[in-house]
């Protein structure tokens, strides 16, 4: 999506147009979809949170800034939530005790698209970013994914660009060595199979 | 580490070749309808603040459809109350 497009869409939704909300949903809807998925790991959290995504666009629609980026804004939110999620959870279970393996953030877990990856590197490497602690993961998805610059993540994560570019160097390196867990080829090779 | 760096780094490249991934499309039906149903009604609000007939008969309708309801219930109260203590015989 070019930038002209972009702030023409953000009028659109300052101003409640539906065909400005139809675009900018299906636009981001699958991105918005498996960025959540991939980092709390859970189709049905993901499905929650997106539509929490959403609703909190359009209720802040009228508020948005007339050069508001609206995939970085989207991430926050989504980040946001997720994070807002957790610690939620976290507080429910120091009462409750005994559900901690329930809850995404505990333990290991299977990459949700790991059973539909195209090929086998593709498997491996959602099984490695699955692995990865979450404040890693969330790093490398967008900048890696969803190709935000380190800047655009950086407002997104709230650190400055520097952390984040430290919490990538630390991210890239766990998931190279759950890449060389799983047995997977080395990461140029990886990178050409995948192209 | 550069921003240069990271664009180019094959770990990062590598990611990049990752798809993104549909929602389930009932779901994502179902959550696009209750946006559009939130946009809609904020622009029917909108409207409806725009349009100065329609404030000034909110303006006078709403304290008479209050006053209309409350009215009624307060006289009943207060005759109720006056019932029990004596004061008052139907």
């Amino acid at each position: 999506m070019d930038r002209d497009t972009e702030l023409a869409l953000v009028a659109g939704l300052r101003a409640g147009e539906a065909a400005a909300f139809d675009a900018v949903y299906d636009a981001y809807r699958a991105r918005l979809y498996a960025f959540l998925a991939r980092l709390s790991r859970r189709r049905d959290t993901a499905e929650d949170l997106v539509e929490e995504t959403w609703l909190r666009l359009v209720a802040s629609a009228p508020r948005l800034a007339p050069d508001t980026r609206l995939g970085p804004w989207l991430f926050t939110v989504a980040r946001n939530l997720y994070f807002s999620a957790c610690r939620s959870r976290l507080i429910e279970e120091t009462f409750t005790g005994g559900l901690i393996d329930l809850w995404p953030v505990a333990g290991r877990q299977p990459s949700p698209f790991e059973a539909a990856a195209a090929n086998e590197l593709e498997g491996r490497l959602e099984r490695a970013l699955a692995a990865v602690p979450a404040s890693a993961r969330e790093v490398l998805l967008l900048v890696g994914v969803e190709g935000l610059t380190p800047s655009e993540a950086a407002a997104v994560c709230g650190v400055t660009p520097e952390a984040l570019r430290q919490r990538l160097a630390r991210a890239r390196a766990l998931l190279s060595r759950e890449l060389d867990a799983t047995g997977a080829a080395p990461v140029p090779a990886l990178q050409e199979a995948l192209t | 580490m550069t921003t240069d760096d990271d664009g180019e780094d094959p770990i990062v490249l590598a990611l990049g070749c990752l798809p993104a991934r549909e929602p389930d499309r009932r779901s994502s039906e179902r959550v696009r309808a209750r946006c559009q149903a939130a946009l809609a009604r904020r622009k029917r609000r909108l409207e409806r603040a725009e349009d100065p007939t329609a404030w000034r008969w909110r303006r006078a309708l709403e304290p008479a459809l209050a006053a209309g309801v409350s009215v009624p219930f307060l006289l009943e109260v207060m005759r109720r109350a006056l019932e029990l203590y004596g004061l008052w015989r139907s």
